[in-house]
């Protein structure tokens, strides 16, 4: 005789297959839990990775820069990229003060000097410009918090401080060089006015790790804020530039208030060997009531590659061979137009004026458009559909486009600088004093729309060539560089050596790391 | 490398379960439409019990005629003894039986001498005959086996009678011939004719219930409503006119092992139930509400349900057919809404749990968890959970609580009013931690229906939405 008589415990075995189904929540939802944490630990290694940039690229990057023996005519410099060496020295300060083989990039108007000889030939060899710099972590806490294989349990005040390193406006790390293998300034006379020709060389960009993801790594979600991850920026590329630049004396009135007025021009042919940049970022990450996730990203970035740096895309089907060399074959190629004017007034002062970079690059080789984007609702970590949403995230996809255009780092500048010396009775040799005000017209690396304001000072206190340089500048977060630098003159060479920040250069572990370093050695042939 | 305790507020589930996607249908539970009200059936397994009649066939034809005087004229005379009880036999295929027969010569010389019965047949078609040589005022005894005899009485007007015929082969004289004819053991395949009623073997069966441990807690503490007991009986034959088959003085009643019974009984408290009377058709005897006990009856969770019953064939003394194949099938089936009302109901259950070693990981980066749960309940069943995590052992490592309750329900019984219930779980870092060594979770429950002693409706729309999620502080660990 067979009977089943569980009368109403199919019911009851029921209800408990549900509450089986609560006991696999917890499991299933510590899994999810488990899926991000990877994602904010991946996060934080981000992070880890760019602090380890900053601890040991700093060093590396030097290093690379050094490599590229060369002279510099600096151009592409942006609103916040360093220059030349005299430049630097005065807290980067150039647009009414600087002269001849270092005008290039900044004022061509200043291509020709009016105090020089009437014939002129400089040529600089050589000559570098390095400028790393961030906001974030610096270098010692860098070791505090990420030296050493063992572990640290942090603190809530640790936490903090680590934070606040990526906190609103900070966590952004920029890097520029320059170098010249070729530049040349000649002035046959002052009425036919200045010629030059510069080969340049730049890489340079900059990265921003957004604070709300340094904030949901170290203190986690909180219910019912918004993130944003709309700061979050790359870009970087790798140009060289042709420029041909002309200046010319128009007006001349020394009587007058306003003593000569000098107008210069530049003519740029930009090959571009690589370039990589987020193009567009739009993000918001709620957790919101009943601690339901929402949010949404879209990340849109470009890149292109000379064919000689061998980059390969998921896509490609055909592999490059790695012959990077001097003379590699760009990736993009562009034109850009550099207009100036300086004028000397009655008083010694001088005003300088110029927009710099009007124009853009095209780049057509081995582009790529990446796509980043996802949407984000969580309100059940056992709904496959929404884990899965969370486990790939951060995956993009790449396609190829015929071709990208960035415009160039145009930038507006004007800058007044006077002969304090000339004021100053009993001061001795003579004291130069400059003021600027550069205005980057969009963000490109080196440039910012955050105007620049600088001071400097040339102090040559003895009649024996030797100049004392300094100055005060801030970068994009308004923090101080204190610059120095030494020069010295003679008829044959001119020399610089400078820093942007003497505070972190003596001191590396300050907490606000900044490297920076440049050196000119200028060649005269004719003229003064 | 850093490490350090982030806070993680994440969302768990928000899903709604109905009834009948918890309570997967299956061959004893199902929904189903009655007056318009969706319900839970839940139904047992048939049982069933079949009995043959056999016992009726047995022996009916013993019987046993003497001094049958054979009056001989030229040798020969013909007789018609009557059946006994009033059996009337159409016809009938033996499987058994012996027939002794004794020849009384009552004449002074030898003589051969022939019986026939014409009625009776041979397995090999011919008729049934016996001859012996019987000494002069001697006799000769034979037994003779009926064991695939077949019997006819078409060619009888009266078919109560057995004929017999008696002729002298050889031998002299003309005297009186007797014979003692009896039948023993007889037992037939097939029989057709006007048997008398008779009482066969009364049943007295058993049905085991498997009531374990985690239903004996049901006991007394619930109350069943729209339950029925549907008795059907089949009369299995391949037969036209089988013979009516009455079980009467029928008597249900349900045992637990400690020898307390419950009988069930009809409105007047008459724990006769009546009669069942069986024809080649089925016939469905059930029980319900409004006839019955029958759901205090079920309510009361015997361990085993007795029927009893006596039967009796051909009451009516008709004429009819049987055949020692026949039988008789009878089938219980026990059908139960899902109407019930049942308070602090004990019941517990586990199952295992098994982290991998990853997710044990994963559960003891946590320190410290808050799980919030705002249960919205459309059932009217109210849950006490106590949840215990164990080892492999089954040492309890920490147990947690949580209620919820039942929803509102109206006069009939079903869910009004969904409840809220808000509920907050903490897990600390040492619970957290044997958390991950757990293998086992054991439920400890309490269930109750809506309202003490009211009777609510189970329902298949009935649901429970869970509105889980948590806060977790996580610990973080390069690594």
């Amino acid at each position: 005789m067979t009977s089943n008589w569980l009368l109403i415990s199919p019911f009851v075995k029921g209800g408990l297959r549900g509450i089986y189904k609560v006991s696999l929540f917890v499991e299933w939802g510590l899994r999810g839990i488990y899926k991000v944490s990877p994602f904010v630990k991946g996060g934080l290694r981000g992070i880890y990775k760019v602090s380890l940039f900053v601890k040991g690229g700093l060093r590396g990057i030097l290093l690379f820069l050094l490599l590229f023996n060369s002279t510099g005519l600096n151009a592409q410099i942006g609103s916040f990229g360093v220059s030349d060496a005299r430049s630097m020295g005065m807290g980067n300060t150039f647009n009414s003060n600087t002269k001849d083989v270092y005008s290039s990039g900044k004022n061509p108007a200043l291509l020709i000097p009016s105090d020089t000889s009437e014939t002129l030939l400089k040529f600089m060899l050589p000559g570098i410009s390095s400028d790393v710099y961030t906001n974030s972590i610096p270098p010692d806490e860098v070791e505090y918090f990420f030296g050493g294989p063992e572990s640290r349990d942090l603190t809530e005040g640790e936490k903090d401080r680590l934070y606040g390193y990526f906190a609103e406006g900070n966590g952004k790390y920029n890097y520029y060089a320059s170098f010249t293998p070729l530049a040349i300034v000649y002035k046959p006379s002052g009425k036919i006015g200045a010629f030059g020709f510069t080969m340049s060389d730049f890489v340079s960009g900059g990265f921003t790790i957004p604070s709300s993801l340094a904030q949901l790594a170290l203190k986690g979600n909180e219910a019912g804020k918004t993130y944003s991850l709309d700061d979050l920026r790359f870009q970087t590329w790798w140009l060289r530039s042709y420029s041909l630049s002309y200046s010319k004396e128009v007006l001349n009135n020394r009587e007058g208030f306003i003593k000569n007025i000098n107008a210069g021009i530049s003519i740029k042919y930009i090959s571009g060997f690589a370039y990589t940049g987020i193009e567009k970022v739009s993000s918001s990450f709620q957790t919101g009531e009943k601690n339901v996730l929402n949010g949404n990203y879209y990340v849109e970035a470009y890149s292109s590659f000379s064919d000689d740096l061998a980059v390969r895309y998921d896509y490609d089907t055909v592999t490059h061979v790695y012959d990077l060399n001097y003379f590699s074959t760009p990736a993009g190629s562009g034109l850009g137009l550099d207009i100036g004017f300086s004028a000397e007034l009655d008083s010694g002062i001088t005003v300088g004026l110029a927009i710099t970079d009007i124009g853009s690059i095209n780049w057509s080789s081995n582009v790529a458009k990446h796509i980043s984007q996802k949407q984000l609702y969580i309100d059940d970590l056992f709904n496959k559909e929404q884990l899965d949403s969370v486990t790939d995230i951060g995956s993009s996809e790449s396609k190829p486009v015929a071709d990208y255009m960035t415009t160039l780092p145009t930038c507006l500048r004007f800058g007044i600088s006077v002969l304090a010396s000339d004021y100053l009775d009993g001061l001795p040799g003579s004291l130069l004093l400059a003021l600027d005000y550069n205005q980057g017209l969009n963000n490109k690396p080196s440039n910012s729309t955050t105007p620049r304001f600088s001071l400097g000072t040339e102090w040559q206190p003895f009649d024996i060539g030797l100049s004392i340089l300094t100055g005060l500048s801030h970068d994009e977060t308004y923090r101080f560089n204190w610059s120095l630098g030494l020069g010295y003159s003679s008829s044959l060479i001119e020399a610089y050596l400078s820093t942007l920040d003497i505070i972190s250069t003596l001191s590396p572990n300050n907490t606000k790391p900044h490297a920076s370093f440049a050196f000119n050695l200028t060649w005269k042939v004719m003229g003064n | 490398m850093p490490e350090w305790n982030t806070n993680l507020n994440l969302p768990l589930t928000n899903r709604t379960y109905t009834l009948d996607e918890i309570i997967k249908p299956d061959e004893h539970i199902k929904p189903d439409t009655i007056d318009g009200k969706e319900i839970f059936l839940i139904s047992s397994d048939t049982m069933n019990y079949s009995f043959g009649i056999g016992e009726y066939l047995k022996n009916r034809l013993d019987q046993g005629f003497s001094d049958i005087e054979l009056v001989l004229q030229n040798g020969e005379a013909s007789v018609e003894v009557a059946l006994a009880d009033g059996v009337e036999l159409d016809s009938a295929y033996f499987s058994r039986g012996e027939l002794n027969i004794d020849i009384i010569n009552t004449g002074p010389s030898l003589i051969e001498f022939e019986v026939t019965f014409p009625d009776l047949f041979k397995s090999d078609g011919k008729s049934f005959k016996i001859r012996s040589s019987v000494p002069g005022n001697g006799r000769s005894s034979s037994i003779l086996d009926l064991s695939g005899c077949t019997y006819s009485s078409y060619l009888l007007v009266d078919k109560s009678k057995l004929r017999i015929n008696g002729k002298v082969i050889s031998g002299g004289g003309t005297g009186l011939v007797k014979l003692n004819v009896s039948i023993r053991n007889s037992d037939f395949k097939y029989i057709s004719g006007k048997l008398p009623t008779m009482d066969i073997s009364r049943i007295q069966e058993p049905f085991e219930l498997p009531i374990n441990d985690a239903i004996q807690k049901f006991r007394d503490k619930f109350i069943l409503d729209n339950t029925v007991l549907s008795i059907e009986a089949e009369y299995k034959t391949d037969l036209k006119n089988p013979f009516e088959i009455q079980v009467k003085n029928i008597q249900v009643y349900g045992m637990r092992n400690d020898g307390l019974t419950k009988f069930l009984e009809d409105k007047s408290g008459n724990n006769n139930l009546g009669v069942m009377t069986i024809t080649k058709n089925k016939i469905i005897k059930t029980f319900s509400n409004g006839n019955s006990n029958i759901a205090e009856f079920l309510s009361y969770l015997p361990d085993s349900v007795y029927l009893k019953a006596d039967v009796t064939i051909n009451p009516q003394n008709k004429r009819g057919e049987a055949s020692s194949s026949d039988s008789v099938l009878l089938d219980f089936k026990f059908i139960i809404s899902g109407e019930m009302a049942f308070n602090n109901i004990p019941y517990t259950d586990s199952v295992s749990i098994q982290f991998s070693s990853d997710n044990k990981k994963a559960i003891r980066n946590g320190r410290e968890a808050a799980l919030f749960l705002e249960i919205t309940n459309a059932i009217p069943m109210a849950v006490d959970f106590d949840i215990a995590f164990a080892d492999s052992l089954g040492n309890v490592l920490f147990n947690k609580k949580l209620f919820v309750e039942a929803s509102e329900v109206d006069a009939s019984g079903k869910t009004s009013v969904p409840t809220e219930s808000y509920s907050q779980i903490t897990l600390d870092s040492t619970e957290i931690q044997k958390f991950s060594n757990s293998e086992k979770v054991v439920y400890n429950l309490l269930l109750s229906t809506s309202g003490i002693g009211k009777k609510v409706t189970i329902q298949p729309g009935n649901w429970i939405k869970l509105l889980t999620y948590f806060k977790l502080k996580y610990h973080i660990k390069f690594e």
